[in-house]
C-alpha cells in the first residue's frame, strides 16, 4: 500500500507543478513505483512539464465518468518505466470530479504504486479539496515572498481543518545574493512564522526554464542545482536522512542559510 | 569591503527582508484571527446546543479564544437559570 502526498501552495505560480514533476521523476530514479496526478483540472500543464503531452488519450475526467479505466487514462513515462501521470482535463471545469470520487482513485493508485504524488491547483475552493481529499501527507511550497507565505499560512490552516497535519515546506526560488545584501527572507524567517518543519530548499536555477522548455524534470540534468535540491527532498519524503544542501555557493553564505537546528 | 557595509546596511534593517517580516507578521495576526473568529461563533452555537440539554442558560453563552504564551486559550462562561429535571433529560437522551 503506497502513500499519497498533494503538492499545495495556495498562491499560483510559486512551482507546485515543477515540483510535482521533479519529486515524481527523482522518486522514480531511486527506483520507487509512482504515480502522478494532475489535479488542475481545466489548467492542466503537468504533462508538459513532463514532456508527456502528445501521449494523452484519456484523462482523469474520463476515468470518473466511466469513459475508460483507471489504467487506460495513466500514461507511462518515456523515460522511467516506473513512472505514470494520470492528466487532468482540459475542457472542465474543476467540479467535474468530486473529493469522493478523487479519494477513490488516489487509493484504487496506492495499490499498485509505492507514491502517489497530487498536483493540487491554485486557491483553495473545490480544485483544492479535491486535490487533498485522497492525501496521507501535504507538502506546501512557497517563495521568500509576503503574498507566497501568507497564502502558505491559510492552507496550514485548512489542512489542519481537514485533518492533514504536519505538512512539511519547500521554499522555492531563493536567491542566495538578493538573501546576503538583506533583500530577501531567510529560510528561517519563512519558518519561524509559518511553524512547520522543513523538506527542503530549492535555489532559484534558470535551469528550472530550460528543462521545462524541453520537458524534461531538472532532477535529470546533471549540473541543475535546483534539481541536486529536489532530488535531496525526495530521499527525505521517502524517509532518508539527508543533510541539508551546502550548496557551492560564496563562503560563510549557505552556512547562515541552511543553519537548521539539528540538521 | 563592500559586503561589510552592505551586511551593515542589511542588519540595521534596511534591507526589505526586514519590511517584508513585519509586514507579514501584522498581516498574519489579523489573517488567522479572523479565522478564529468564524471559529468561534461555530463552536458557540454547538457549545450552546449541548449545554442546554442539560441546563436553562440565563443570557447569552460567553466564548473566547485568546492566546497566551504561544498557545490558544479557550475561556467559555455561561450563568445558568436551573438544572433540567431528570424527566425531560431522559427524554432528550
Amino acid at each position: 500500500m503506497g502513500e499519497a502526498i498533494v503538492i499545495t501552495s495556495g498562491k499560483g505560480g510559486v512551482g507546485k507543478t515543477t515540483t510535482t514533476a521533479n519529486i515524481g521523476t527523482s522518486l522514480a530514479m531511486m527506483g520507487k513505483r509512482v504515480a502522478m496526478i494532475d489535479a488542475d483540472i481545466g489548467l492542466r500543464n503537468l504533462d508538459v512539464i513532463m514532456g508527456l503531452e502528445n501521449r494523452i488519450v484519456y484523462d482523469i475526467v474520463d476515468v470518473v465518468e466511466g469513459y475508460c479505466q483507471l489504467r487506460q487514462a495513466l500514461i507511462k513515462d518515456k523515460r522511467f518505466d516506473n513512472l505514470y501521470l494520470l492528466p487532468a482535463a482540459q475542457t472542465k471545469d474543476k467540479s467535474a470530479v468530486t473529493p469522493k470520487q478523487m479519494r477513490a482513485l488516489v487509493e484504487e493508485l496506492k495499490n499498485d504504486h509505492e507514491f502517489v504524488i497530487i498536483d493540487c491547483p491554485a486557491g483553495i475552493e473545490q480544485g483544492f479539496r479535491n486535490a487533498i481529499a485522497g492525501a496521507d501527507r501535504a507538502v506546501i511550497v512557497c517563495t521568500p515572498e509576503v503574498a507566497a507565505v501568507r497564502d502558505a499560512d491559510r492552507i496550514i490552516g485548512l489542512l489542519e481543518a481537514a485533518s492533514l497535519r504536519h505538512p512539511q515546506l519547500i521554499v522555492n526560488r531563493v536567491k542566495p545574493s538578493m538573501v546576503r545584501r538583506g533583500d530577501m527572507m531567510q529560510v528561517n524567517d519563512i519558518l519561524d512564522i509559518l511553524a512547520i518543519d522543513l523538506v527542503g530548499v530549492i535555489p532559484d536555477d534558470e535551469q528550472i526554464i530550460v528543462s521545462s522548455n524541453k520537458g524534461d524534470p531538472a532532477v535529470m540534468i546533471q549540473g541543475s542545482r535546483a534539481g541536486q535540491a529536489y532530488r535531496n527532498i525526495a530521499r527525505r519524503l521517502a524517509g532518508e536522512n539527508v543533510p541539508f544542501l551546502d550548496l557551492e555557493a560564496p563562503a560563510g553564505f549557505f552556512s547562515r542559510l541552511f543553519k537548521f537546528g539539528g540538521n | 569591503m563592500f559586503s561589510w557595509f552592505r551586511r551593515k546596511r542589511a542588519d540595521a534593517g534596511f534591507g526589505s527582508r526586514e519590511q517584508a517580516k513585519k509586514r507579514l507578521a501584522i498581516v498574519l495576526v489579523h489573517d488567522r484571527a479572523e479565522i478564529a473568529g468564524d471559529l468561534v461563533t461555530l463552536l458557540r452555537e454547538r457549545l450552546r446546543g449541548v449545554l442546554e440539554e442539560f441546563v436553562e442558560l440565563a443570557d447569552e453563552l460567553k466564548v473566547e479564544m485568546n492566546t497566551a504564551e504561544g498557545a490558544a486559550i479557550l475561556t467559555c462562561a455561561a450563568r445558568i437559570k436551573q438544572l433540567r429535571r431528570r424527566s425531560s433529560l431522559e427524554m432528550v437522551g
